[in-house]
């Protein structure tokens, strides 16, 4: 009995002991359960999410696919879209100086037309633009490249026009130089060629002076350039003397053009 | 008629390809004449009748391209299809010589039509002579190329 009671004092006294000394400490060994605790709640946290993520993966899969398919060819379209306003930027670029001549002359009735073909033999110099009676374009009108004159119409189609370019034979103009202010018969000769016909000793015409479209005897616009006076010499045995011009016509950068209506 | 009509078209076809923008964007100096290199083909390859035929309707169609109406392409074309059907055994069989001359010669006589037109209509003889080079040479290269062909398929697949 005396022992059960020492030994029961004891176990009391051990109890009051843990308590109290669990009471001064609890508070600073509190995280030695979260340390314990922590790897298994991270690791199964971590399962559980990577279960949970590759599921979501699984699932949106095919709405990822959809997703990028759609945001590709979104791209695709702004890619074609930039190459076609760098093609409306470079097409602005071409027609810039026409609008510049068309203000320098004051002209009001015009139209800006493209070249799309060309005389399908070398003998003619003829070319075609892709505006016609529909545009209101008629036999006649002047065609402009690069403010030089560069033909008339000669036939007119629906959609499109025959252009006959100052280089060929048949072309047939009254001009006058720039400086001197003659008045000549010019005719075209070919390739970037062209002659003055019926030029009279007396008349004062230079080489290098520049020819441009007069209103005598035509309806054209007064003071477009045609050509340079490239020689002059005197035709043996013939009165009128031969002077030979150099046409600002060269088909191989014609892209668009300006038509002059009457 | 019937039979001929896809060569028409073709024919028609080739003279649409000589005005388009294409050989000024690749920067030919001159239009090749690929309606006179068929006419060449025709005649070595098919009947006399497709050849006259060809050579006429396409004349009218050049010469109906033209500002002026003149029957000039129809003339030179169509007496050139005689020619070649007049030598065309001397241009199947003779030698590289002879068939070089008669090669020329077909060159030679479109080019004294086109300045005899351009002079009856203008009153000016000027003659291109880069322009005329270029035109003949091209022509005959195509013309031998388009012969070689035909007698390489001839002699090997048929």
């Amino acid at each position: 009995m005396r022992l059960f009671t020492k030994k029961s004092t004891f176990i009391v006294f051990l109890t009051v002991l843990i308590l109290i000394v669990s009471f001064l400490f609890i508070s600073k060994l509190k995280f030695i359960p979260l340390n314990i605790l922590y790897p298994f709640q991270y690791s199964v946290n971590f399962v559980i999410g990577t279960f949970d993520s590759s599921l979501k993966l699984l699932k949106d899969k095919k709405e990822l696919i959809n997703k990028a398919n759609k945001l590709e060819l979104e791209n695709q379209k702004l890619k074609l879209e930039i190459i076609k306003y760098q093609n409306e930027i470079e097409n602005m670029k071409k027609i810039m100086p026409i609008i510049s001549f068309v203000d320098k002359y004051q002209i009001k009735d015009y139209t800006i037309a493209k070249v799309i073909g060309f005389s399908p033999d070398n003998w003619n110099r003829f070319f075609y633009i892709d505006k016609g009676k529909n545009d209101n374009v008629k036999i006649g009108d002047l065609v402009i490249s690069n403010g030089y004159l560069i033909g008339i119409v000669e036939v007119v189609g629906s959609y499109s026009s025959e252009v006959m370019s100052i280089s060929d034979r048949n072309f047939k103009i009254s001009v006058r130089t720039r400086k001197t202010q003659e008045i000549c018969f010019f005719q075209g000769l070919g390739n970037r060629k062209g002659i003055l016909k019926y030029v009279r000793p007396e008349q004062d015409i230079r080489v290098g002076d520049i020819l441009e479209t007069t209103a005598v005897n035509s309806e054209a616009l007064e003071g477009i350039p045609i050509g340079i006076i490239r020689k002059i010499a005197p035709k043996e045995g013939e009165f009128f003397r031969e002077v030979e011009i150099e046409t600002f016509y060269y088909p191989y950068n014609l892209n668009y053009v300006l038509v002059i209506k009457r | 008629m019937i039979y001929c009509l896809k060569y028409i078209l073709f024919g028609l076809f080739l003279i649409v390809i000589q005005s388009t923008v294409i050989f000024n964007i690749l920067g030919f100096v001159i239009i090749p004449d690929i309606f006179l290199v068929y006419l060449f083909w025709l005649s070595i390859t098919k009947e006399e009748n497709i050849l006259k035929t060809v050579s006429f309707i396409g004349g009218m169609f050049l010469d109906t391209l033209k500002p002026d109406f003149s029957f000039i392409n129809v003339f030179s074309y169509f007496s050139i299809a005689f020619i070649i059907i007049k030598f065309k055994e001397k241009i199947v069989i003779s030698n590289f010589l002879i068939r070089f001359f008669l090669i020329s010669f077909l060159s030679c006589y479109l080019i004294f039509f086109k300045e005899i037109e351009i002079y009856v209509e203008s009153k000016i003889i000027s003659i291109d002579y880069s322009q005329i080079v270029f035109y003949y040479i091209t022509n005959l290269a195509m013309m031998y190329f388009i012969y070689y062909y035909e007698l390489f398929l001839s002699e090997n697949y048929v």
